[in-house]
């Protein structure tokens, strides 16, 4: 119950924010911090007490015809993310207040953030993959408030869009992925599902699942080829870049692979696909780091980097990897963090955040440039910050890799080199220098807007002097969530001359070298924005054309508004299918009696066809009305011949009423002309009597069921003794089917009232003309 | 047995079984009446019509909801199928779960009309006379126990609403559409009456319990598949008669007189035609299906799959061209339109797993189904109320327009929002539940056929472009900045219409939210159809 309150507590405060504003006015965002923070320190108190896999759960049934139950459930890893998510959710709410102070949208802006908030803690501690698959979705959503919040901007619009679009389209690939591993083990709760782990494993469908569940955490974690998003995602104002995609939001995927991998790991296609893909996103992003000059452009790309580590540790699956993988996760919360919000301050005192238009800002923000500074050193991963132990334990992890070890080595390396180059383009480039014209405008930031970053920077390195005391308590029991049994943990500084170590020490020297000729290399690197034009963005723009010009050309096609193209289908189709299912099976007609034609009813059936033919081919419309009507006294004449006197009656008064109608109506024609070509006409024709004979054949094929007797035998034997009647016609109408003669009178009537209100409103005219 | 018997027993049946539980429809008849008779004395100059429509359909609603508890709230079924009027109709929790839908719908359609005012004074007795015949004819389609009542409740359905769609005096397009709609509709009829005949002439009765008693005794008798000419008769008849029904439902390829006629209509009528007849027709789908393949033997379950996997094309076939068409509108009413097609997609699925499953496993397609349509009635009226909102305040139906109204009518705004969600089928709105019921019931319909698993893909690539045309709406409307902000100045949305958007919006939030208390309600339902 506790778990579940944590998770709706900031849904249910999200909607008073509005109200909250108006009372507090500035400091709106404190107060929302305060939910944050309460959870922050309620889960705080489970620190310690997760490390050996022991969880506390919380079960409730929802939708239990389709398998989904609200259940939660707080393990390790679940306890290191909701801790991030709270304790960063509660430094952003403060400095979104100083840095977004004065915007009249800020209650809405601040209630959006708190939903988001639900979203992603439900992720987080979800045991029911479908309750996870609801919470991700929620994220898309609020996400797309979040992002748009600044909608007045093209830039933001766009990007809103896109990336909306793509985590949504890969949130129903993760849907379906869930769907189908809900299948094959019978069951959404994942601690179930890992103790049936081999079965799934071993079933045909898992590749189909483990496909579909990749794509929506690669989307949502912006994996090559999904990368494209995250950048463009970052015209959003900085404190929700921060906190979204950096901190939290786009970790939901790599949180995803985690979970599952006790499930899903292990077999050669995750292994393969989750590792390749990380690799790859890792070398892409921060290669790409190089073609940006907006600031917070190139930390996105630095997040795309690190994402794909993350991914490629996950993939590996040992022990190390994970260990790395963890400790790397939260040291990229802390220092990415405050780079962010560092940004954020340079952008609210210079109004920019292009590399070209800064430089030597140092001089007006000592301050923050400090914090730049400390937040670079950990994440360029120096001696003793706490990026400095992220960057070793990942390097160990991948010279230990079970496979491939040498290639993704290599590309750990090179990513490494471009990371520590890129810290020096956003922690550098900007503070030092000659004082540039933007800069030289530029103020020290408020306090909100130094502080949180502050404190997110000497965390970094707070942790990295005290990594067992600090660090170790979060990272063992996720550790040991992932892996599934107590790993003892030792963290510390200095492991002595080994092969990371070394690595390091060369990636960070190389970083540097990098950064001092970064204007030269810059120009190589620009090089790979040609691959753009062919690269996963245009790709997107490219599908949506496509789908475009498909729409387009089958709606045109088909939806053409011709009522003649749309009934020549209706009838081709049914005449197709009826006609198929003839000719396969074959026609056996039942030889019957009553098939042999008497010579009246030939006179009837060709009297019927001859003017069925003058309709079609008359000019006149009142010869066309009349041969109608002689093939209406057709069809009563034979309903006359086979025993339907009352349905001729009808039948006769009904098509007398139908010609008086049409005559009325011809007042009010244009004047008769031939619209149609030969072609067409010939088209129609053999349309026209394909159906004909389609549903003649049918009608003798119906003939050759004698399953019940007739009715009329009925009639013949009950008249005298039951109706007392000895003319059956008369005992048909008057007794049998009374009530239908009563109902076919007043259908006349009504008819009838129908002709005399068209002849009361035609009359006057016709009597002008 | 004398005729005096017969008469009384005819008078006793009628005054003491079937008037009672046929009173949300006798209360719509004779609001009709009402509503003409005002127009004959001239009172309708003293009270407005639309009111005594909003009276009449809330009356019917309250009478249908009077019924909700005896069948419900026990828990069991104290309603054991009744016919009605000498067998014609039937008397069972689909019916009473489908007249609360529709006259729930009726209320919230009058309120609509009330808002908008589509229809002046002058018009408003015909106007409403059509609509609530129209329903009558929805409320008589969904509990139809009689292949002629079928007929005759489709055409009650339909005829209205060719009037319906012509309403618009004066207006080339409604007048060009309402032809359209009448002879493409007088053909399905046609094709429905002949499919009729011959499962009638075939079976000799034309009554659905009794069809049901007779198949097994004309289906299977001979080996092989369709061997005798009786049962290619049944079959050609069933094909026929599904036609007809695929006209009303708009599927692919009886869908062409979709986006002209709703095109023409008004944004009202349109919201209209896309929901009562559509979800009427799908009762009266699922009614057909088990009468004709609901008996238990081997021939008749191979003939219910071989047509279950026949929908579930049709099902993708429809899903897929709704969805591509809609993708390259402008102009959002035909963009709904088209969406309304790939709804009816979506929601055949559930009949097509149903039939494919079969069984247990099968059930959960029908309730996914009837899930999916109390929450389509909201979520599909919803959107063209908001359109007509927009419309009555923009004098607009173009995307372009939308832009930016954000600002000014934000509660409108929200429910389409909300709407479009749901429409997709994103969670918290109800449409995905709706959606994750029928996915979920045709996936394990997938182990009987891999059809299912293909339709499955289907519907999944398709909600995926759902996406990117549903959201062209949205993003019109909050992200988009107006070109000419003057012209958005006087806009605003009136209280009554802000609170209809909200009475139309917030239960599309509320079925995603609480599942239970009505998947609850539709598992029953189904579970009475099946028997």
């Amino acid at each position: 119950m506790d778990l579940l309150v944590a998770v709706l507590a900031p849904l249910a405060v999200a909607p008073l924010m509005p109200l909250v504003r108006r009372f507090a006015g500035r400091h709106v965002g404190d107060v929302a911090a305060a939910i944050p923070l309460a959870i922050a320190v309620y889960f705080a108190r489970y620190v310690g007490t997760l490390g050996d896999g022991q969880s506390v759960a919380f079960r409730r049934a929802w939708v239990p015809e389709i398998g989904l139950s609200l259940s939660l459930r707080l393990d390790g890893l679940s306890l290191l993310f909701v801790l991030l998510i709270s304790g960063i959710g509660a430094l952003v709410c403060v400095y979104a207040g100083g840095y977004l102070a004065g915007n009249r949208r800020l209650g809405s802006f601040f209630g959006s953030l708190l939903a988001f908030m639900t979203a992603m803690l439900g992720i987080v501690l979800a045991e029911n993959l479908l309750t996870l698959y609801v919470f991700w979705e929620f994220t898309t959503l609020t996400s797309f408030l979040l992002i748009s919040f600044e909608h007045e901007r093209q830039a933001a619009r766009a990007a809103a869009m896109q990336a909306l679009l793509t985590t949504a389209a890969g949130g129903l690939c993760l849907l379906a992925g869930v769907i189908l591993l809900g299948l094959i083990g019978g069951s959404f709760e994942i601690t179930e599902l890992i103790e049936r782990g081999d079965a799934v494993r071993a079933h045909r469908l898992y590749p189909a699942a483990v496909i579909l569940i990749l794509l929506g955490a690669f989307t949502k974690s912006a994996q090559f080829p999904f990368h494209y998003w995250l950048p463009n995602a970052m015209a959003a104002p900085t404190p929700v870049s921060a906190y979204l995609h950096s901190a939290t939001m786009v970790k939901a995927g790599v949180y995803l692979l985690a979970r599952l991998s006790p499930l899903l790991g292990g077999t050669d296609l995750w292994t393969v696909t989750v590792t390749g893909v990380g690799a790859v996103t890792m070398v892409v992003g921060t290669v790409l780091a190089f073609t940006s000059y907006d600031m917070k452009g190139i930390l996105a790309y630095l997040t795309i980097n690190v994402l794909g580590t993350l991914t490629m540790l996950i993939g590996l699956g040992t022990e190390l990897a994970a260990e790395a993988a963890m400790i790397y996760l939260l040291a990229h919360a802390l220092y990415k963090g405050a780079l962010f919000l560092v940004t954020g301050a340079v952008d609210h005192a210079a109004h920019s955040r292009d590399l070209r238009e800064l430089s030597g800002l140092r001089h007006r923000m000592p301050l923050t440039a400090l914090i730049a500074a400390l937040a670079a050193l950990s994440m360029a991963g120096v001696v003793p910050f706490f990026g400095f132990l992220a960057k070793e334990s990942y390097l160990h992890a991948v010279v230990e890799a079970p496979r491939m070890w040498p290639l993704l080595t290599f590309a750990a390396v090179v990513a490494s080199v471009l990371v520590v180059a890129g810290a020096g383009l956003v922690a550098v480039a900007p503070f030092f220098g000659t004082l540039s014209e933007k800069a030289d405008r530029a103020h020290e930031a408020g306090f909100r807007l130094w502080f949180v970053p502050a404190l997110l920077a000497v965390a970094g390195l707070a942790a990295g002097l005290l990594p067992q005391t600090l660090a170790a308590p979060l990272v063992e029991p996720a550790v040991a969530a992932i892996v599934g049994e107590p790993v003892p943990l030792e963290l510390k500084l200095w492991h002595g001359v080994t092969l990371p170590l070394v690595l390091s020490v060369i990636a960070l020297a190389a970083g540097v070298a990098l950064y001092v000729s970064h204007e030269r290399v810059r120009s190589v690197f620009d090089g790979t924005r040609v691959l753009g034009g062919w690269g996963p963005a245009a790709w997107y723009d490219k599908g949506v054309t496509l789908l475009d010009v498909v729409a387009h050309w089958q709606t045109g096609f088909l939806q053409s508004g011709f009522l003649r193209t749309y009934v020549t289908v209706i009838l081709a189709m049914t005449a197709g299918l009826a006609g198929l299912m003839i000719t396969h099976f074959g026609l056996t007609f039942v030889e019957r009696e009553t098939i042999g034609v008497r010579w009246h009813e030939g006179i009837a059936a060709g009297l019927i066809v001859a003017a069925a033919f003058v309709a079609v081919r008359s000019t006149s419309r009142m010869r066309a009305v009349v041969a109608l009507t002689i093939v209406g006294f057709g069809v009563s004449w034979i309903f006359v011949l086979f025993g339907g006197p009352d349905l001729a009656m009808t039948q006769i008064v009904v098509e007398t009423l139908t010609t008086l109608l049409f005559v009325f109506a011809f007042y009010r024609l244009p004047k008769f002309s031939i619209l149609s070509d030969r072609a067409t006409r010939f088209r129609d024709a053999v349309l026209a009597s394909s159906v004909g004979i389609v549903m003649t054949l049918l009608i003798l094929l119906a003939t050759g069921v004698d399953q019940y007797e007739p009715t009329s035998e009925y009639y013949v034997r009950s008249s005298v003794t039951e109706a007392h009647g000895r003319n059956i016609v008369n005992v048909i109408l008057v007794d049998f089917r009374a009530l239908d003669t009563l109902g076919e009178i007043t259908v006349l009537s009504a008819a009838a009232v129908g002709v005399f209100v068209m002849v009361r409103l035609v009359a006057p005219k016709g009597g002008r003309s | 047995m004398t005729f005096e018997r017969l008469l009384d027993d005819l008078i006793r049946d009628t005054v003491h079984v079937s008037l009672p539980a046929f009173i949300a429809e006798l209360i719509v008849c004779a609001t009709i009446v009402i509503l003409l008779l005002g127009r004959l004395f001239g009172t309708d100059r003293i009270v407005t019509p639309r009111w005594v429509a909003i009276v009449g359909a809330t009356l019917a609603f309250a009478a249908s909801i009077g019924q909700f508890g005896e069948v419900f709230a026990s828990g069991r079924s104290p309603i054991e199928h009744t016919a009605l009027f000498t067998g014609l109709l039937i008397h069972d929790p689909l019916t009473v779960y489908m007249r609360i839908l529709l006259c729930g719908f009726l209320v919230l359609m009058t309120w609509l009309t009330a808002v908008s005012g589509i229809p002046d004074r002058e018009d408003g007795p015909d106007f409403h006379t059509l609509l609530f015949g129209s329903t009558l004819g929805a409320l008589l389609m969904a509990q139809s126990n009689n292949l002629l009542m079928l007929f005759l409740a489709v055409e009650m359905t339909s005829v209205p609403g060719y009037v319906l769609v012509g309403f618009q005096k004066g207006r080339r397009q409604s007048g060009e559409a309402a032809l359209k709609y009448l002879v493409y509709g007088a053909g399905a009829a046609g094709v429905l009456l002949y499919g009729t005949s011959l499962v009638a002439g075939t079976l000799g009765t034309a009554s659905l319990a009794e069809i049901a008693m007779r198949m097994p005794s004309v289906v299977g008798i001979n080996a092989g598949p369709l061997a005798s000419p009786a049962e290619r008769t049944i079959v050609l008849g069933s094909l026929f008669i599904f036609a007809g029904l695929a006209f009303k439902l708009a599927l692919v390829p009886f869908h062409f007189w979709c986006p002209d006629a709703f095109e023409g209509a008004s944004a009202e009528i349109a919201g209209f035609l896309s929901v009562a007849p559509k979800a009427a027709a799908f009762a009266l789908l699922v009614r057909v299906v088990q009468s004709l393949f609901g008996a238990d033997s081997g021939p008749i379950e191979d003939l219910r799959h071989a047509f279950g996997i026949g929908l579930a094309v049709v099902s993708a076939l429809t899903m897929t061209l709704g969805n591509l068409a809609a993708f390259g509108q402008s102009n959002v009413k035909r963009l709904f339109a088209y969406s309304t097609i790939a709804h009816a997609g979506y929601l055949l699925m559930g009949v097509a797993a149903w039939m494919v499953a079969g069984g247990e496993a099968g059930l959960r397609g029908l309730e996914g189904l009837f899930y999916y349509l109390a929450v389509y009635v909201f979520m599909n009226l919803g959107a063209f109320a908001i359109i007509a909102i927009i419309r009555n305040a923009t004098f607009s139906e173009e995307i372009d327009d939308y832009a930016g109204l954000w600002a000014r009518m934000p509660i409108v705004c929200g429910g389409m929002a909300v709407c479009c969600l749901s429409l997709i089928g994103i969670w918290p709105a109800g449409g995905f539940i709706g959606k994750f019921m029928v996915f979920a019931a045709s996936l394990s319909a997938g182990w009987v056929s891999p059809v299912m698993w293909a339709l499955v893909a289907a519907a999944a690539i398709n909600t995926v472009w759902s996406l990117f045309y549903y959201a062209r709406v949205l993003r019109a409307m909050y992200l988009e900045s107006p070109t000419d902000s003057d012209r958005l100045e006087e806009i605003e949305a009136s209280p009554f219409a802000n609170a209809l958007v909200l009475a139309l919006t917030i239960p599309v939030l509320l079925l995603g939210v609480f599942v239970e208390p009505l998947s609850r309600v539709t598992a029953f339902v189904a579970r009475s159809i099946v028997g």
